[in-house]
């Protein structure tokens, strides 16, 4: 008899359920492409109710329901950390600590109050998993190796905020750790608010800026911010940041350093934020270079699979790739919290049912089903929507449908891509995409200002055919899920030299200007038939028409919008911004087809910034 | 409101005091002392990053050794 396991994270950031059937992920997704609020941190129940849909069973068939962390030594943590904050902590002590021994401290018994109240059975009572361990445990053991050395890096969990592990076919085995408060990530999250972007929202905007800028601050944050040693570990200088008195990340003593205050945000964008986020990006690298190869002595691996909310920094996981530190490595496409769901509940199943083994152990054979877990809408649903809306549509078969994709990239045409499974994590990989040509010069401008309404300076990432991502990259590793970023290959440059000032991005550096950064970089994608299917398809019908293997991709959303979940979401995404064309499954859609978008709400005002 | 006078209460007669000691001291992981030791993992170790400067099999056989 099968066993299911259901994982849950909630109640700090990216709310998120999975569900786990004899060590293979079944469903998982984040709160938020259900409710609509971009990071929602409540009780995951929309998410939790799809998961339980789609292995199609109710809550009292569980074997077991694992919360991803432990809140009673969080509570510890966070009380040993008032004990060093001295009086500027008195006010965040007395509006946190009733909050927690209210109900954060006892957390678990309110997410099984709040599984009783979704009135799907009587589920197993819910255990706490440590937080690192389950960040670790999603590395893991959907990751396609039997033995690994394993990597987590993030703010902070219970106390742990850098955790190196031992992977070895069932077992995690705890090597070493860097606690609280010294953190890597609390650290770029210093950074992100320190240049004007959102604390746990703007980090990847903040790496986005780096190549625009000259690590000109490197040398001063080594100084006097962090001490980065030899063996692999840090330390945080604590007189710079101001995140243990519970108000903000840094203040005066950071504007001392820097010579100037902080950006606020929505202003504009200066050289200086430019040249901090390069150099806090240099040091970051190095910082997570240096625990890579802690690691690699520590374990004595040759595989490295990472998780964490830093594993979310392609940048530095590019270096660790080209750096050849291990021979392979594997990053869980839900690096950051959200991921945490999916691993408490594999560490549960796997303790029961151990682990499955995987026939063909390559990078691209995992167990996370191309990261596509999320909800999927049939033709038939489709349809059902559009004619019951009046909206204008053709069915295609899929060799008409992508010919017919084809020739709108080739014409220089934005789609929207919707097909299958939602992807679970940050990314979008061609399920929930907005697709275009990366040969237009034009594309990444339009994308950016016409369609996401987002910040000029932000780059995009190219889905490539994996057999024909290296005439393009400089690509060590398969990257199936975004996560490392490579150089453009000579063969296509065009303007090695050019400009990498702000405003530069629109300058013609390579064959595919819309995906090549500043710095002549690119977040690949690498994508193939077995793990992509019908988008892997498109790329091979685009190669066909125009000899170009690759599009550019970037997630169906607008900016402050979490990524689109159904048809419904994915239509008025389409119809509130200039994308031209819609695919939804084998509908296909034409803007100008489209009757007018009516009653529709101000919008611009109702999605808050990032 | 009472729980968060009381919070106030415990704080300004436990909190403050550990801190205060914890600074005279400069013992704990928030002070300077800790930021300058010569390893910050949790559980002590001697290793040196240096070894896996080599290629990937050439460091493992001499991690190994």
């Amino acid at each position: 008899m099968a066993n299911y396991h259901l994982g849950i994270s909630a109640y700090y950031h990216d709310s998120a359920a999975a569900i786990v059937c004899d060590g293979i992920p079944i469903a998982a997704a984040q709160e938020e492409r259900f409710s609509r609020i971009r990071h929602d941190k409540d009780f995951p129940k929309s998410a939790i109710k799809y998961c339980l849909e789609e292995a199609g069973i109710r809550l009292d068939e569980l074997a077991s329901v694992s919360y991803y962390e432990d809140p009673k030594i969080k509570f510890g943590r966070i009380l040993s950390s008032f004990a060093s904050a001295g009086p500027k902590g008195l006010s965040s002590f007395v509006n946190v600590i009733p909050e927690w021994l209210h109900w954060k401290r006892n957390v678990v018994d309110t997410v099984n109050h709040q599984l009783k109240d979704l009135h799907l059975g009587q589920a197993p009572k819910a255990k706490a998993n440590q937080h690192h361990r389950s960040h670790a445990a999603s590395a893991f053991f959907p990751s396609p190796f039997d033995s690994a050395a394993i990597l987590c890096v993030d703010s902070v969990g219970e106390y742990q905020t850098t955790s190196i592990w031992h992977g070895k076919k069932d077992q995690l085995e705890l090597v070493n750790s860097v606690s609280y408060p010294h953190s890597l990530g609390l650290l770029y999250s210093a950074f992100t608010y320190f240049c004007g972007f959102k604390v746990d929202s703007g980090e990847y905007k903040l790496m986005g800026l780096a190549p625009y800028g000259n690590p000109i601050y490197a040398d001063l944050i080594k100084q006097h911010l962090i001490h980065l040693r030899d063996d692999g570990s840090f330390s945080l200088n604590l007189e710079y940041f101001e995140f243990i008195h519970g108000k903000r990340m840094v203040g005066a003593a950071f504007e001392t350093l820097f010579k100037g205050p902080r950006r606020n945000s929505e202003t504009a964008i200066t050289q200086r934020e430019c040249d901090l986020a390069a150099s806090i990006q240099k040091v970051t690298e190095e910082a997570v270079e240096g625990l890579a190869r802690a690691a690699k002595i520590m374990t004595g691996e040759k595989n490295l699979c990472m998780a964490g909310g830093v594993a979310l920094n392609c940048v530095s996981n590019g270096n660790i790739s080209r750096k050849k530190i291990f021979s392979n490595i594997w990053v869980q496409p839900a690096a950051g919290d959200a991921g945490c769901a999916l691993g408490c509940a594999l560490d549960e199943s796997i303790k029961v049912t151990g682990r499955q083994a995987l026939s063909n152990k390559n990078v691209s054979n995992d167990l996370m089903s191309g990261s596509y877990l999320g909800p999927n809408f049939s033709d038939e649903f489709i349809i059902n929507y559009l004619e019951g809306n009046g909206y204008s549509y053709k069915h295609l078969s899929e060799n008409v449908l992508l010919e017919s994709a084809s020739q709108c990239l080739k014409d220089g045409m934005v789609i929207g891509w919707f097909q299958g499974r939602m992807e679970f994590g940050p990314r979008a990989l061609g399920a929930r995409s907005i697709i275009g040509d990366p040969r237009s010069l034009d594309m990444q401008k339009t994308m950016n200002l016409k369609i996401k309404y987002r910040e000029s300076f932000r780059p995009f990432a190219p889905s490539v055919l994996q057999e024909d991502a290296k005439n393009y990259f400089k690509i060590s590793d398969d990257s199936p899920y975004m996560l490392i970023v490579s150089d453009v290959d000579e063969k296509i440059r065009i303007n090695d030299a050019s400009d990498r000032s702000l405003g530069s991005i629109d300058d013609l550096r390579s064959e595919l200007p819309a995906i090549t950064h500043v710095d002549m970089s690119a977040r690949v994608q690498t994508v193939t038939e077995e793990r992509n299917g019908i988008y892997a398809r498109l790329l091979k019908q685009f190669k066909k028409d125009t000899g170009c293997a690759a599009v550019v991709n970037t997630s169906f959303n607008i900016r402050g919008e979490p990524i689109v979940c159904t048809p419904e979401q994915a239509y008025l995404c389409f119809m509130r911004t200039e994308m031209d064309v819609l695919v939804l499954g084998n509908c296909l859609l034409i803007k100008t087809d489209q009757p007018p978008l009516e009653n529709d709400s101000d919008w611009r005002k109702e999605i808050p910034l990032d | 409101m009472a729980l968060k006078v009381l919070c106030g209460i415990i704080y300004i007669l436990i909190f403050i005091p550990v801190w205060l000691a914890r600074k005279l001291t400069r013992l704990g992981r928030f002070e300077s002392r800790f930021h300058n030791q010569d390893s910050t993992w949790d559980v002590p170790t001697d290793a040196s990053t240096e070894v896996v400067d080599k290629p990937v099999n050439e460091a493992v056989t001499n991690t190994n050794k």
